[in-house]
């Protein structure tokens, strides 16, 4: 009966939206693909956020000087999908040799529970068959929803369409076999592509190589769970604090404990208008 | 912006040319004791992009729900002497509800895809459970007002079938009706709550607060309505005006919660731009006026027409206040670094 209401109404239900769009018959899943972002190799080219613009034709952001750093760019939005950040620490000690310059791709982190996936109304943001985070663009009616739902901050509605865009991950490329125009155009891979697992393996030997080397503060961020917050697809070794990347220490995902949000809500309506209910059947009296 | 305070204290080089390095030796400092941790303090998270429409919204539709529930109250338990505020409530709900759906479709980035909103049924989202409820309710409140129009037609005797459909309008309209009424009443509140932005992150009293604006703000709708048509004196006065006392108790509570949990979050609610929206509008208006113009002797208030229209409007600006502060405050919110790092601390 309930699949007959479905098929009636086309109703799709959200779980089944995962599924259609896998290629493969059995409905799983391909294989979880991501990118890891090692800020220790970064140099500030730019290479990926020129790339990014390019394959996706994004609309420029203007010509500003922040002043600030080599940063113009300053943060990710519906027309930059990857962004450089420049953290430039400058000892002040006589030898200066606490100097650094950290620079590290912030992209869209695919969270593997992701907030904007769950805020969507319209079932516009799925996960597709490569487990990574998607907005249909057909789909999104710019209601902004997922704008104030990502922790990141990484969602933007658009000007132009009034649709909300973000990192695809390359999903086109991905079908055709490529890799992402961000991976394939950084010259040191400090962007690096490829499936989840390999990944995070991949990450952790780095981490154990620049720690034996003395790079003692290099730590990934987001390969696993932070706190109640699940893994990021899109994960980073960073060797600072993550609020010095404009980074959440802990993100929270903002459905968590939204049902007894929902109950308190309720019941204190419902109270109220039992106290109502009273004071009508006393009438003038009382 | 911001610049690393160790910018400033750098040493200056002399004439360009390096200092040697006079065997000291080379120790790096700690980077967490030297380095600021916040990145020019450029904005972490995205301020929402709701323009005035969803603020309205928020009232009109807790306005529209609340004064629903109180109809079905009367009728329910105060029989035929709260026949008017059955009658006035009803319209007073079906004029609120109007607007509503005109001013959400308005608010969005694509207005011809509003329909999509009903897609899905996506109870996780309570952007999509919003939608549901929203037209469910329209359409409940759209045969409530169907009745009471006939009703108000047929005078006279009235048949069978008449009684048979008012019973089963009236079944409808309490038992989905009212609970539909105040989930659009409160998952406003509720989804507010649902963000990442950190005035309003998973605050739990957003819901609650949002639930008692609805229902004294429905109050204060019908005895302003009831005031307006005539300055007879009516029966449903009272327990009105009890019902708006306790939800205005109820209100102040909910708030004095949410400003509690949210402490230094609540920031640019307390401060700046929206404190008089809060404390003159909310608090002022909404709040402390109505409780001193009810607490003057009784014969005031009963006789003067004109004093119970402005304390009922003052009710109404106080719920739309506070609505419009908690609403825009999320955009100077969102837009502080600090409070971004502050929500997103592993204890908080």
């Amino acid at each position: 009966m309930s699949d007959l209401i479905r098929d009636m109404f086309q109703l799709v239900r959200p779980e089944d939206i995962r599924v259609l769009q896998s290629d493969d018959e059995t409905g799983a899943p391909k294989q979880k693909m991501g990118f890891f972002t090692d800020t220790t190799l970064c140099i500030g080219c730019k290479a990926c956020e020129v790339a990014c613009k390019q394959w996706n034709q994004l609309p420029s952001d203007g010509f500003n000087f922040t002043g600030h750093s080599y940063d113009n760019t300053q943060h990710l939005s519906e027309s930059t999908w990857r962004h450089v950040a420049f953290v430039e620490q400058v000892d002040a000690t006589r030898d200066r040799t606490g100097s650094r310059w950290l620079m590290m791709s912030d992209v869209c982190k695919h969270c593997e529970q992701a907030p904007c996936q769950e805020a969507c109304p319209t079932g516009s943001i799925i996960y597709n068959e490569f487990g990574d985070v998607y907005v249909q663009p057909d789909i999104c009616n710019g209601c902004g929803y997922c704008v104030v739902a990502c922790p990141f901050g990484v969602l933007g509605r658009s000007e132009e369409d009034g649709h909300v865009h973000k990192c695809t991950l390359c999903y086109d490329r991905q079908r055709d076999g490529m890799t992402p125009a961000c991976a394939k155009a950084c010259p040191t891979d400090s962007i690096q592509f490829g499936p989840l697992d390999l990944l995070r393996e991949k990450a952790q030997e780095r981490v154990k190589t620049l720690q034996e080397r003395g790079d003692t503060q290099a730590y990934l961020y987001g390969d696993e769970a932070i706190g109640d917050y699940s893994p990021l697809q899109a994960f980073f070794l960073l060797t600072d604090h993550p609020n010095t990347y404009n980074l959440p220490e802990a993100p929270k995902r903002p459905a968590k404990g939204m049902t007894a949000r929902y109950l308190f809500s309720l019941a204190t309506g419902a109270a109220l208008t039992a106290l109502a209910a009273l004071f009508f059947a006393d009438g003038e009296r009382g | 912006m911001n610049r690393p305070d160790d910018l400033n204290a750098a040493a200056p080089l002399e004439g360009g040319i390096t200092r040697p390095d006079n065997g000291r030796e080379h120790i790096r400092r700690p980077i967490d004791e030297t380095f600021p941790r916040n990145y020019y303090d450029v904005p972490m998270l995205k301020p929402p992009v709701w323009t005035w429409e969803i603020a309205s919204y928020f009232f009109l539709g807790g306005l529209s729900g609340g004064s629903f529930a109180l109809a079905r109250m009367a009728d329910r338990f105060g029989g035929k002497t709260m026949a008017d505020v059955r009658r006035i409530g009803t319209l007073v709900a079906f004029s609120a509800f109007l607007p509503c759906p005109a001013l959400l479709i308005a608010d969005l980035g694509d207005r011809k895809r509003f329909h999509y909103m009903l897609r899905v049924f996506k109870p996780k989202s309570p952007m999509n459970f919003g939608a549901w409820v929203l037209s469910l309710f329209g359409g409940v409140l759209t045969i409530a007002v169907l009745k009471e129009w006939l009703l108000g037609r047929a005078r006279g005797k009235k048949g069978r079938i008449f009684s048979v459909l008012s019973f089963g309008t009236d079944l409808l309209s309490d038992f989905a009706g009212v609970p539909l009424g105040l989930l659009l009443a409160g998952y406003t509140g509720v989804l507010l709550s649902t963000t990442a932005t950190p005035i309003w992150a998973r605050n739990r009293w957003l819901g609650p607060l949002f639930s008692a604006g609805a229902i004294s703000s429905g109050a204060a709708a019908i005895g302003l309505a009831e005031a307006a048509m005539s300055g007879k004196r009516r029966r449903s006065g009272r327990p009105l005006r009890r019902v708006e006392m306790a939800s205005r108790v109820a209100e102040a509570a909910a708030l004095g919660g949410f400003l509690l949990e949210a402490g230094r979050l609540a920031k640019p609610l307390t401060h700046g731009k929206y404190a008089a929206h809060l404390w003159v509008g909310a608090v002022g208006l909404g709040l402390a006026l109505p409780t001193l113009l009810s607490a003057l002797p009784g014969r005031f208030e009963k006789s003067h027409r004109w004093l119970k229209i402005g304390s009922a409007a003052a009710s109404l600006a106080g719920v739309f206040a506070l609505r419009w502060a908690i609403t825009q405050a999320g955009t100077p919110s969102a837009n502080d670094p600090q409070a971004a790092r502050d929500v997103s601390r592993p204890a908080h």
